[in-house]
């Protein structure tokens, strides 16, 4: 009978004592900073969020954003899909390819789009000593794109069909970014769609030269990365998707404001671990706070002609309000 | 045997040959072949052998490696890789320890689970991480549990081929002693399947390290495999080298230290294979 008091006791005691700890450790709730989990890339696309969240913009809207960057791997969505992030950095034709699939991917924040003309923050290599001069030399020749179906694979195919070949003539490698002036060097690419650093790298050491800008070439603003959240999450926190996009909104007035000066360089080194020199190299993209829907219809139609959307698609209905009216 | 061997088959006029022969046999001649292939790469870096951005010179890397350890750039992620590596390959070697001896001693066991154990073992798992976000999320529970189900097979199928290869008179006899089916499972079957575990553990070791990366590298924002591929997206090819150095010196560490380790607690079976 004690042993079994004993043994009720001491399981209370397990129970509540861990229960006691958590409920010291809960702050007032009114002053809980609401929790954000965004997946993002370490790139310049991604300057407006850093920026916020180096200016303290998050912290004036009462949110506590958590970026988790992803380098090399293309999970943003798939976490947001699972729940696992609130928001996350993505290419259009990837977050269309997803909402075709049922996932219920809505734009919060536009991120940012290409220039009207050339330097575009990618462009078509080939080696310096290479015989392709146009685009009909591609034809049965290898390019190297980082992963298939997704913004670069797409222009990469629409430079081609807008030259007047047929893209299913060349052949098309997944290589990843760092690897890909290398691939070209050594003769294993005979193209590649290289996007910065790594591009300006490769042109100035030599071992490539330019073929084409594909991205300008083909559309003009070209809406290249952006924020998005579940439409689910979105409808059940409206209020934390406008404080994130008011302050990320902010960050975009700031790189703006800054681009160009020591302190915009210094950021973008100190999250991309790029050194500033190389950071100097970099043409910043264009942060627009809206998305058109004109400019996402042309990727659509883009995405159509290279089969791999098929059936209607609203380009309007991947737009959240903050990207129609910026907060 | 083998040095009588090669006592016999070396010329009694060439010393020399006998000192090479020596020489050859310890782990001296092992690390100037390293010294050779790292010497190379000095040279192809410095003299234009190859010319790659993504290639430089060895003693770059050597310095950013004493540089990254020392400021924490490169031992901070890799503490925290070994953390991640150490709870996975313990939770999978256990599982696998355990499923091992149930399935080795339980025959009805060995029908129901072989089959689901074969249908997953050669599952790749770069590309079961990105479904298992859904369920794990991305943070260390996901690379935990992708390390140990990596650790999980190989030790269950040498518990497991250690467990049928025991001496059936070894069972008997515990049997005739009047001990109970766990009793002998920890006292006879345990100990007499150990030298196999212990081959499955040391194969594990090196698999949960290289799964460990690999992991960071895809579903990561911290640990040894994120750095990787933040230097190579931050164009830093010395540090990116300098993390898969560090890598290669804790796998071979690891490696050295659990062959010391199998050494003091399984003498008793290398001393009876060597007799």
């Amino acid at each position: 009978m004690i042993d079994c008091r004993l043994r009720n006791s001491s399981g209370l005691r397990f129970l509540l004592i861990p229960a006691c700890i958590f409920l010291l450790q809960q702050p007032a709730a009114a002053d809980d900073p609401i929790r954000l989990r965004v997946s993002t890339i370490s790139s310049i696309d991604t300057a407006p969020l850093e920026a916020a969240k180096a200016q303290g913009y998050f912290a004036d809207e009462g949110l506590s954003v958590d970026t988790t960057p992803m380098v090399g791997g293309a999970v943003g969505l798939p976490a947001l899909a699972a729940g696992q992030v609130q928001i996350a950095n993505s290419n259009l034709v990837s977050i269309i390819l997803g909402a075709r699939q049922g996932l219920d991917f809505t734009i919060v924040a536009a991120g940012d789009s290409t220039r009207d003309a050339p330097p575009d923050l990618a462009g078509l290599v080939v080696a310096s000593d290479s015989a392709i001069k146009t685009a009909q030399d591609l034809q049965g020749k290898k390019i190297g794109v980082n992963t298939r179906n997704n913004i670069i694979w797409l222009f990469a195919r629409g430079w081609l069909a807008k030259e007047g070949v047929d893209p299913a003539k060349a052949i098309y490698r997944e290589v990843p970014f760092p690897q890909m002036v290398d691939g070209v060097g050594n003769g294993q690419l005979d193209a590649a769609f290289v996007v910065e650093p790594f591009l300006s790298l490769g042109l100035k050491s030599g071992t490539v030269k330019l073929l084409a800008w594909p991205y300008s070439a083909v559309q003009k603003r070209i809406p290249i990365s952006m924020f998005a959240a579940s439409k689910s999450y979105a409808d059940a926190h409206p209020d934390h998707i406008l404080r994130f996009v008011r302050a990320y909104n902010r960050g975009v007035d700031w790189v703006d404001q800054n681009e160009g000066t020591a302190a915009f360089f210094a950021l973008i080194a100190d999250y991309t671990h790029l050194s500033i020199d190389k950071v100097r190299e970099l043409v910043p993209p264009l942060f627009p706070k809206t998305i058109d829907p004109a400019q996402v219809g042309l990727v659509i139609d883009l995405m159509r002609a290279q089969g791999i959307l098929d059936g209607p698609f609203d380009p309007a209905s991947v737009r959240y309000s903050t990207v129609i009216v910026p907060p | 045997m083998a040095r009588e061997i090669g006592m016999l088959m070396a010329p009694p006029t060439m010393p020399d040959a006998a000192a090479w022969s020596r020489i050859a046999r310890t782990r001296a001649s092992g690390f100037t072949l390293v010294f050779a292939l790292l010497l190379l790469w000095e040279f192809s870096a410095r003299f234009g052998w190859v010319v790659s951005q993504n290639w430089p010179p060895f003693s770059l890397v050597l310095v950013a490696t004493a540089r990254g350890l020392w400021s924490g750039d490169l031992s901070g992620p890799l503490a925290a890789s070994l953390a991640r590596m150490a709870a996975g390959y313990v939770i999978g070697s256990v599982f696998g320890i355990a499923l091992g001896l149930l399935i080795g001693t339980i025959g009805v066991l060995d029908r129901f689970i072989t089959p689901l154990i074969e249908a997953l073992r050669p599952l790749p798992l770069p590309a079961l991480v990105p479904p298992l976000i859904l369920f794990l999320g991305l943070d260390d529970r996901l690379k935990v549990f992708v390390v140990a189900f990596a650790v999980v097979f190989p030790v269950l199928v040498s518990t497991l081929g250690g467990v049928r290869d025991i001496d059936e008179v070894l069972i008997r006899t515990a049997r005739t002693f009047g001990a109970s089916r766990a009793r002998t499972l920890a006292k006879v079957v345990l100990p007499a399947s150990m030298p196999s575990i212990s081959a499955g553990l040391r194969i594990s070791l090196s698999l949960a390290l290289v799964t460990t990366v690999v992991a960071e590298m895809i579903a990561g924002s911290s640990g040894i495999g994120y750095s990787i591929l933040q230097a190579q997206y931050g164009l830093r090819p010395e540090e990116m080298y300098a993390a898969v150095l560090c890598i290669s010196v804790v796998g071979y560490g690891l490696n050295r230290g659990f062959i010391r380790l199998e050494r003091r607690l399984l003498d008793w079976y290398q001393k009876d294979d060597a007799t």
